[in-house]
């Protein structure tokens, strides 16, 4: 019964149209503002329940006005601001940094600079497995044209950032960078 | 309440394990219908916060399926719900509005979700319970889950319940069962063996022994049974030997009687003799007496029949016999003849009893008594008045009575030349008073001793002397006048003399 269960719902499914306008980075945005709700800062990140949540961009722009769309205009009682970074270096007060494809040659150096940061690193670089060995915590991957992410835990955690654990469940994999 | 009496004639064993069961049956069943009471006032609060406490559970973790689109995942999850069986149909909804994820609990027929979540919040409809909630993570909507729950966990419960209720109805009868083999062996069957051995013992059979086999009641009871049983025995025992020893005093106390009523009727029978003898006596007395007053009646006749036939050889010696001398005398002398035949005739007559009670006149019964007497006493200076006023005429026997009366005449008589009275006169009264004839004998002989003036009815009592009175004049007169006439005899003593009185 369980499986006559299944079908109906993969039907249903069938019939809904998936994503048909989103596209890749609309999606990237939203999987953004999401990850803020299911990891938590240390108190001294985000002092105050007004204390502001900084996004950060380094390199290139891809997301447009999405970014902000999606992220609104709060992340639980902390009022959002976004960055856009020409330089790694620059990203002081960010609480998530997104380090965009413009940086791929650069990425060991960027992620050295913001090694020692709280910050939530999250890339769509083509390695992801290489970007997660030099500190990247959450890396973007497509699964068809599905996008999905890949959880570096171990950094994150290094980070004093803490991890939803049914985050975890949803995450592709919460080993990135480790076993290949 | 024919049920009722009927049940009144059940067996001890019987009415005990009605009771018990019964009680075990009401408990039950008191029990059963609080707890399906409770069930369904309460399963509608209680599936609200099951329905509850499981959604939040799926919002929480299915929270990041949803917001990374990862429908599979939030499948697994909606898979947990197998593990809450009141769940019918579960499903999350993206934020626009699409089916997420869904679930259907298998083995039952049942709706799927609806294609739109509806507002949220907890509803019941029928017997049913949807609940519509959102998800959402720092404030931040992520979806929606819808839930609808129904009452089949709760009529499965009261399922298990019922078999339950079920297994244990059984297992009472089984026990009640073995209860009731228990209580028959227990109660009712030493019970039965004291009732037959109460039969056998009111049949008469105090030898028997019922076995104490325990120290209950029952024990105790055929404990008491036995003691009674020999207590019975001993005192029937007791009671069969007071009963011959009784038996034997009252065979000795009958032949005593008898030996005693014989003796008695031999006495009675001695004393008739005797009595019969007296009888004669006093008969051949009063002959005698008749003879003396014929012989004194006779005496002037005689004298004057002599003295005719003498004038008759006299005037023939001496030539003065003339034939009217002769006519003369022979006829004086038939008149005196005559005369004293008569007197022959009355004493006969006096002396013959009557056969049957006739009515007579006490006057002349009086007046024939004193002639015959007359002579005799006047003889002995012993005059006679006699006083009536009317004559009675009375049912009875009148030579009896007329016996009576010579007996007191005697009597009188022989008292005053006892004591040698002169001037003794005899007064005999006659008058009615009360309807009845009362005659007195009054004499002035001086009257009876006082002190056996109670004794003088009594047979065989004298004052004479030795051969001259029987004791049975006065006793016969006695008997006579109150025995055969239904009458009275008394005495008293009047100024200077005894007064018999006689009411007839």
């Amino acid at each position: 019964m369980r499986r006559v269960a299944v079908v109906i719902i993969l039907l249903l499914l069938g019939y809904t149209p998936v994503h048909a306008e989103a596209t890749e980075y609309q999606v990237k945005a939203a999987m953004l503002a999401h990850f803020a709700l299911f990891i938590d800062w240390p108190p001294a990140a985000l002092p105050t329940a007004d204390s502001p949540f900084v996004a950060c961009v380094v390199g290139e722009d891809p997301f447009g006005s999405w970014l902000k769309h999606e992220l609104g205009e709060r992340v639980g009682s902390h009022p959002v601001k976004i960055r856009y970074l020409k330089k790694a270096e620059a990203a002081q007060e960010c609480h998530m940094i997104f380090i965009s494809r413009s940086e791929q040659g650069r990425l060991k150096q960027v992620l050295a600079s913001l090694e020692n940061k709280v910050a939530l690193t999250v890339s769509d670089a083509r390695d992801i497995s290489y970007f997660c060995r030099h500190g990247g915590m959450i890396g973007f991957v497509m699964e068809g044209r599905k996008v999905r992410f890949n959880l570096n835990a171990e950094a994150a955690a290094k980070a004093g950032l803490k991890i939803d654990s049914k985050l975890k469940r949803v995450s592709g994999s919460t080993l990135c960078g480790e076993g290949r | 309440m024919p049920a009722f009496r009927r049940a009144h004639n059940w067996p001890i064993q019987r009415k005990l394990l009605l009771i018990i069961l019964s009680t075990i049956v009401v408990s039950l069943v008191l029990a059963m219908a609080g707890i399906f009471t409770y069930e369904l006032v309460t399963y509608r609060d209680r599936l609200a916060q099951e329905v509850t406490e499981v959604g939040g559970f799926i919002m929480a973790n299915s929270a990041p399926t949803l917001a990374f689109d990862d429908a599979q995942t939030a499948q697994e999850i909606l898979l947990t719900l197998s593990g809450s069986p009141s769940v019918a149909v579960a499903a999350l909804y993206t934020m626009d509005g699409r089916v997420f994820a869904s679930y259907i609990r298998s083995g039952q027929p049942t709706i799927a979700p609806p294609p739109m979540p509806g507002p949220t919040g907890t509803r019941f409809t029928g017997r049913q319970l949807e609940q519509v909630r959102t998800v959402h993570k720092k404030g931040h909507r992520l979806g929606t889950l819808y839930l609808r729950a129904d009452t089949a966990t709760v009529y499965a419960r009261l399922a298990g319940y019922a078999g339950i209720l079920l297994a244990v109805s059984l297992a009472i009868g089984g026990g009640a069962f073995l209860l009731q083999r228990l209580l028959k062996r227990l109660i009712s069957e030493p019970l039965l063996r004291l009732s037959s051995m109460a039969e056998s013992i009111a049949g008469g059979d105090l030898t028997t022994h019922v076995p104490v086999e325990s120290a209950d009641e029952i024990g105790q009871l055929a404990a008491a049974f036995n003691h009674m049983s020999q207590e019975l025995a001993h005192s029937y025992a007791q009671l069969e030997m007071r009963v011959q020893e009784r038996t034997e005093k009252l065979t000795r106390a009958l032949q005593e009687l008898h030996s005693e009523t014989e003796e008695r009727i031999r006495a009675v029978e001695e004393l008739r003799k005797r009595e019969q003898l007296l009888i004669q006596q006093s008969r051949l007395a009063a002959m005698g007496e008749m003879l003396a007053n014929i012989s004194h009646q006779w005496r002037q006749p005689l004298n004057v029949l002599g003295l005719k036939v003498q004038e008759l050889g006299l005037s023939y010696k001496y030539g003065s016999l003339s034939e009217d001398l002769l006519d003369d005398n022979i006829a004086k002398a038939m008149e005196i003849i005559q005369h004293m035949s008569q007197t022959i005739t009355d004493f006969q007559d006096y002396l013959t009893p009557n056969k049957e009670k006739t009515e007579f006149s006490v006057d002349q019964v009086i007046a024939r008594t004193v002639s015959l007497i007359k002579e005799n006493f006047k003889n002995q200076n012993i005059r006679i008045d006699i006083r009536s006023t009317g004559d009675q005429q009375i049912m009875g026997f009148p030579n009896e009575y007329g016996q009576v009366l010579l007996n007191l005449f005697m009597n009188a008589r022989d008292a005053f030349i006892e004591r040698g009275v002169r001037d003794a006169r005899i007064t005999v009264q006659s008058w009615s008073e009360n309807g009845k004839a009362v005659t007195t004998i009054t004499d002035n002989a001086g009257g009876v001793r006082e002190e056996i003036l109670d004794n003088i009815f009594d047979a065989y009592f004298t004052t004479k002397e030795l051969g001259k009175g029987t004791g049975v004049g006065l006793f016969m007169s006695k008997n006579i006048i109150e025995q055969n006439m239904g009458g009275l005899l008394s005495v008293r003593n009047v100024n200077g003399g005894a007064e018999f009185r006689i009411e007839v």
